[in-house]
């Protein structure tokens, strides 16, 4: 078979399964090509033919001569697949070329057969992608954060761009899932394309004019699409969960696969393939996940609705190469503006810790200066009392007409003029005592026991201690409530003695907290239960008889009340009782 | 009045020891008067007091612990607080006190409730 017969066999056969190839003999020569190949390298066939493959090199390139037997070296059985090469067009222009190449015989003649996918656009794309990413990082280290938020849309819209600009995967439309792991959807989030034949023909014929850079393009394509525009509406009402195992797009995700839905894929019978036809309006359409680090973060859709070209193998292992860059970009964008949200969330609770310092710095200076004005009232005080008391004396002493009368009257009300600024400054809101706060009296009656742990226990006294559940907050003084049931279970273990049961219940009866202690002492007559909480009276050798009075008085300070029931020969029960606290109660 | 009443006045200060010495021997009593809490506390073991004028803030025995001690002598004793300070007034130590008057030139208010106290007792 002579080399021509091979031209006809490959011209017949290869252009069936392959678009940009090139067909060079022993001596490097070009003996064929298909008509894309030579038109994308900008020369007719013809132009090519016989001429040798050192034509399609650069200038630059180090050993033009040697570059495919260079690349058969480092082959597999002359086999060579996707190696990244750069061709120069007849224009000059330099190409980035993915290359692959396949060693044969034929007639005791060496043939190579060079096929080629101009990747330029996707090298570009993953170059402006890392600029994008490395911008990203950039401006997260200064904080900017609506600059970060601005990026994510950039790298979107740059995706989408990418994937349907001519120059780019050449899809007429690009729509963009992302999985919420919050609410546990797949989500429409954006999309490109245009909404009608004739806005494609403007957009085309546009960017099919005046080739442009992809930066440039995604500006032109950001000027003519806005964000509300059909196809954005379109991707939003998109919405599934991603438990719906029987919906193609969350099998895509879950299998990792990329999915293509025609009418001669084994899908064109699947309802929710059908679904999503629909939706789209659409004979084919090709569905690509994105997996970040083995993860699946979303999906892609691409179709051809306007064009109505036939997605074809290349265009589905662009996509999905172009997937993974995008993964990357889009994955790492959102981490960095969740990295940024955390750290604006610490930054808010160190504002709010600061400011919690301020306010306590604030109140322990008001405190400290109360006490200071207290210091100084009392310092002041003591003398005006001395100078307005004896002053008084002399007045009462002088007659109305006497000379001094005046001078000595104004000295008495000029002191009680100075008294009255004092009381005026006290009483002006200073924080000499503690606001308060709600109490809890578990906590209270715990610390009274505590206390008296070792004279219960030095006595035969048994201590039968029942709180009903969690008791809510009162309002009062923690001091206060502990000096009530100090006071109160002192009183018992002094009725019981050296033997008997102590016995305190506390419980939440109608929002009231209830305290109930309990003694097995003698009692008081019914005589004296009136009295109990009068001044000094007392049936202890030694008592003050203000113990009691002292209590009563807290209680009813705040706002509770106290009763007692006494038995002869059986006991003494007193019964507080305490209103809860309020919601933002906090009385000084 | 068979016998005059007895006031004992506990205050630091002299000059307040004076004036209130002048102007309850005025109103035709018998006047006490201690420069400490601990001395006042001698005066009470020794000699009849009908009513104890009490000041709070005292170098030594403060007027706090002197009115416990004075309670642990004679639990029915009317004591007055008369201090410059108003806030003791809410410290329940003082409530076992019959009253509480602050310090001012005008000694109506404390003259008044003197009188009030011994015309009951």
């Amino acid at each position: 078979m002579s080399s021509m017969d091979i031209k006809e066999l490959i011209s017949e056969n290869l252009d069936k399964i392959l678009n940009l190839w090139l067909l060079v003999d022993s001596q490097d020569k070009i003996v064929h090509c298909s008509d894309p190949a030579s038109h994308h390298l900008g020369y007719g066939v013809d132009e090519l033919v016989g001429h040798s493959f050192q034509v399609l090199l650069p200038q630059d390139e180090p050993d033009k001569e040697g570059f495919l037997n260079q690349l058969i070296a480092d082959s597999y059985n002359g086999t060579v697949v996707n190696e990244i090469a750069r061709f120069k067009l007849k224009n000059d222009v330099i190409i980035d070329a993915e290359l692959s190449m396949h060693r044969f015989n034929q007639q005791n003649e060496t043939f190579k057969l060079v096929i080629f996918d101009d990747v330029t656009e996707l090298i570009e794309l993953r170059k402006m992608l890392n600029v994008r990413t490395e911008n990203l990082r950039r401006k997260f280290h200064l904080f900017d954060k609506e600059d970060i938020i601005n990026s994510i849309c950039d790298i979107v819209q740059a995706v989408l761009v990418s994937i349907t600009a001519g120059q780019g995967l050449r899809f007429n439309r690009a729509f963009l899932l992302f999985v919420d792991e919050e609410e546990k959807v797949l989500e429409g989030v954006q999309a490109i394309g245009p909404n009608s034949n004739e806005e494609a023909g403007m957009i085309y014929s546009l960017f099919g004019s005046t080739p442009k850079t992809l930066q440039e393009m995604i500006e032109h394509y950001s000027m003519l699409t806005n964000t509300d525009s059909a196809v954005n509406d379109l991707v939003k009402t998109i919405r599934i969960s991603l438990s719906d195992n029987n919906n193609i797009l969350i099998r895509s995700l879950s299998e990792q696969k990329y999915m293509l839905i025609n009418d001669e894929s084994p899908l064109a019978t699947d309802p929710s393939a059908n679904w999503l036809r629909g939706v789209l309006q659409v004979h084919e359409c090709l569905i690509v996940p994105l997996i970040w680090h083995g993860r699946s973060s979303g999906v892609i859709i691409a179709d051809n609705k306007m064009t109505k070209y036939k997605i074809s193998n290349l265009d589905i292992k662009d996509l999905s190469r172009f997937a993974d860059e995008a993964s990357t970009a889009i994955e790492s964008a959102k981490l960095l503006s969740n990295l940024e949200k955390s750290i604006e969330q610490i930054r808010q609770a160190n504002l709010t810790i600061k400011a919690s310092q301020n306010m306590l710095l604030q109140k322990e200076k008001l405190a400290a200066m109360g006490e200071l004005v207290a210091h100084m009232a009392h310092e002041v005080r003591g003398p005006l009392a001395t100078i307005g008391g004896f002053a008084s004396r002399v007045k009462k002493q002088l007659e109305a007409g006497d000379k001094h009368y005046d001078s000595i009257t104004k000295i008495v009300e000029t002191v009680g003029t100075l008294e009255l600024v004092i009381n005026d400054i006290l009483d002006g809101s200073l924080p000499m005592q503690e606001s308060v706060k709600g109490c809890d009296c578990t906590k209270a009656i715990n610390k009274v026991l505590g206390l008296l742990e070792e004279e219960i226990h030095r006595r035969k006294i048994t201590v039968n201690l029942n709180i009903h559940g969690d008791l809510p907050e009162i309002s009062i003084k923690e001091h206060q409530l502990f000096e009530i049931i100090n006071n109160l279970v002192k009183n018992a273990l002094e009725a019981i003695g050296e033997e008997g049961l102590l016995l305190i219940l506390a419980g939440n009866i109608e929002n009231k907290v209830v305290i109930t202690i309990q003694d097995t002492g003698p009692g008081v007559s019914p005589a004296h239960e009136d009295k109990i909480f009068a001044p000094f009276f007392t049936t202890k050798e030694k008592g003050t008889g203000l113990g009691l009075v002292v209590v009563k008085k807290l209680v009813e300070d705040n706002y509770g009340t106290i009763q007692v029931r006494s038995i002869p020969e059986k006991g003494t029960t007193f019964i507080i009782t305490f209103p809860m606290k309020k919601i933002g109660d906090s009385h000084e | 009045m068979s016998e005059k009443k007895m006031i004992l006045v506990i205050d630091d200060d002299k000059n307040i020891r004076e004036l209130l010495s002048l102007e309850f021997e005025d109103l035709g009593y018998s006047v006490r008067t201690a420069g400490s809490g601990f001395d006042g506390i001698q005066i009470l073991k020794d000699k009849a007091v009908d009513l104890v004028i009490l000041d709070i803030k005292m170098p030594g025995m403060d007027g706090i612990e002197a009115l416990e001690k004075i309670m642990s002598i004679h639990k029915e004793l009317p004591v007055v607080i008369h201090s410059a300070y108003s806030h003791y007034k809410e410290n329940y130590l003082t409530w076992s006190a019959m009253a509480y008057v602050v310090k001012s030139g005008n000694l109506e208010e404390l003259k008044n409730t003197v009188q009030n106290l011994l015309n009951k007792s």
